[in-house]
């Protein structure tokens, strides 16, 4: 089963919850690949410990841009037009390309009549495989800076962790979404079973979490949710499940120690097995994986 | 015009409570502008109680094939960028919404002229206003639409007027490295980093200050050092990582103050503007507009 933890809104602990079920299913049940799926901001292997053994990391070549050759260009400004994405503007007569915003679309080598516009593949990024010092495989998806086209990245960093998975005999993929509803969020639940929303009691994750899920119904993803720092002061909350209209897996409470095991680079439950929060983590997971992925 | 990027890497860090904020202290000097471009979860409405006055829909090209004028020659399918165009064994051609870009090369390419504009919405843009001097624009991307960095590419080349008219404009950003926030910071005077304490804090915000390296002008930026004083937490190392490179550094508490003005809606700037959350932002806006 391919399971992807998201939010919606950042920081509401989606790599908290995912390097934790990682390392409750990997020590407790059976053997699992973690996907790092935030590509512009990846910190799941830190979360699991940092790298124990490096297994492999290829560069991936997924954008294209536009060059002009001047040597040719007439200075029409035809491919101007032609552009949707405002990615060419004048500079003393001449056209030029702004490189993030170019989408490889070619419109304005099409129209160019001196035929002086020709595309490149730009490296946009890696993905790389380690097993974590906590003894869990992690394919990490890392976007290069600036890079466009970041849900190409986390679709090929998924087909590697499946094939990890094969390797490793694992049943289970868990893969840590990006902030946000956008490209590489659509590429994470393209294809998965199910989606664990980590929900936060403030408004801003709440209406996160409901554009979330309305993705996650589009493509067709089993979803539930999780409610993290629920005894958030002054947080108001009442019933999740009414709000969002999905199974709320558990509450999660918030305790030092969550910073504290970022710190030493455990995931909570190594670093404190026997904690509140992480005796809440333990009943959630255990739930889910009895409950929902049998 | 000065324009102030808030960005800062990971999420949750504290980026739509700084830009509200800051925002609304700008404003008591001269009119600003607030432009919220985390148009994947929007929030800064949250934060702040502004009256939106205009709804827009931002919409982007579809092909739409006039069946009797097409010749089947394919020529739509074989240039589209996206394999958003399918044709059939029996010469029908399939169109996915999903993966279209919009660059309109099918029409370009088309010999017949059998591709007529069609339009599909992406997202709105909301327009609103607080008090007198700060108003306020939101991009939001529709849920199911992928790209969301053309949405900010739009929502800062389609407002480049009426930037213009404002003294500040502060741009609550996208969390993330990626090309969305690029565009963002590449138009910006000021960047206002803002980070937490922890691991992770840190480890994003390295990516994206490797990021602004890829500014060609010379940025002003400024480290807020969010949540200061969390359990445990590293802000040694987040001072370390802004001495190195020469940043001012300004330090928030944590505070339970800043979960109640979000659940009051209004700018902990307005509510306790003595608290010592209130007094780092106040520095902030010194520190921006100096």
């Amino acid at each position: 089963m391919e399971i992807v933890v998201a939010s919606g809104k950042g920081g509401t602990g989606k790599t908290f919850v995912a390097a934790n079920l990682a390392y409750y299913m990997k020590t407790s049940v059976e053997p699992v690949v973690a996907v790092d799926a935030d590509a512009e901001a990846p910190d799941l292997l830190l979360t699991l410990g940092g790298s124990g053994e490096e297994l492999f990391e290829k560069p991936v070549s997924a954008s294209r841009k536009a060059s002009i050759d001047y040597n040719k260009c007439t200075q029409c400004l035809k491919c101007l037009d032609a552009c949707r994405f405002y990615a060419l503007r004048v500079i003393e007569g001449k056209p030029f390309v702004i490189e993030e915003y170019c989408e490889g679309c070619n419109a304005c080598g099409i129209v160019c009549p001196a035929n002086c516009i020709s595309l490149y593949v730009k490296e946009t990024g890696i993905v790389r495989a380690d097993v974590s010092r906590s003894g869990v495989p992690v394919v990490t998806a890392d976007l290069d800076v600036g890079g466009r086209n970041s849900g190409e990245l986390v679709f090929l960093a998924k087909s590697e962790a499946y094939a990890l998975s094969r390797e490793l005999k694992a049943k289970h993929v868990v893969v840590d979404a990006a902030a946000g509803i956008g490209c590489p969020v659509i590429s994470s639940l393209a294809g998965a079973h199910v989606l664990i929303t980590v929900v936060e009691p403030t408004p801003p994750s709440i209406s996160g979490a409901k554009r979330l899920l309305e993705v996650a119904e589009k493509m067709r993803v089993k979803p539930f949710a999780v409610l993290n720092k629920f005894d958030m002061p002054s947080s108001r909350i009442d019933d999740l499940t009414e709000e969002l209209g999905v199974e709320v897996l558990g509450k999660i409470p918030y305790h030092r120690s969550v910073v504290e095991a970022y710190v030493n680079m455990k995931p909570l439950l190594a670093y404190a097995p026997d904690g509140e929060v992480s005796k809440r983590l333990k009943e959630i997971f255990n739930y889910f994986v009895e409950s929902v992925l049998r | 015009m000065k324009a102030i990027a808030v960005a800062g890497g990971k999420g949750g860090t504290g980026k739509t409570f700084v830009a509200v904020n800051l925002a609304r202290l700008l404003s008591s000097r001269d009119k600003t502008l607030l432009v919220d471009a985390d148009v994947e979860n929007p929030s800064t409405l949250f934060a702040l109680p502004a009256e939106v006055k205009e709804v827009k829909q931002v919409e982007s090209f579809k092909p739409l094939i006039d069946e009797a004028k097409c010749s089947k020659c394919g020529l739509c399918v074989k240039n589209c960028p996206e394999h958003a165009l399918v044709m059939l064994v029996d010469k029908r051609i399939l169109y996915f919404e999903d993966l279209c870009s919009g660059c309109e090369v099918c029409k370009l390419v088309c010999p017949s002229s059998a591709v007529n504009r069609g339009l599909r919405v992406e997202g709105l843009f909301k327009y609103g206003s607080y008090g007198e001097s700060l108003d306020v624009v939101v991009g939001e991307l529709k849920p199911g639409i992928r790209r969301s960095g053309f949405m900010i590419t739009r929502l800062i080349e389609e407002h480049r007027g009426l930037f213009e008219k404002y003294s500040y404009v502060v741009v609550d950003s996208p969390p993330g490295s990626g090309v969305g926030l690029l565009s963002v910071v590449k138009e910006a005077d000021v960047v206002v980093a803002v980070s937490e304490p922890t691991p992770l804090g840190l480890n994003d915000l390295k990516k994206f200050l490797t990021l602004l390296e890829r500014v060609e002008k010379r940025l002003k930026v400024i480290l807020v050092v969010n949540k200061h004083g969390l359990p445990g937490g590293l802000e040694r190392d987040l001072e370390e990582e802004a001495s190195k490179r020469g940043l001012p550094v300004i330090a928030i508490p944590y505070s339970e103050l800043v979960v109640k003005s979000y659940v009051e809606r209004r700018p902990i700037v307005d509510l306790h503007p003595e608290s010592q959350v209130s007094k780092g932002l106040v520095e902030v806006a010194k520190l921006v507009s100096s």
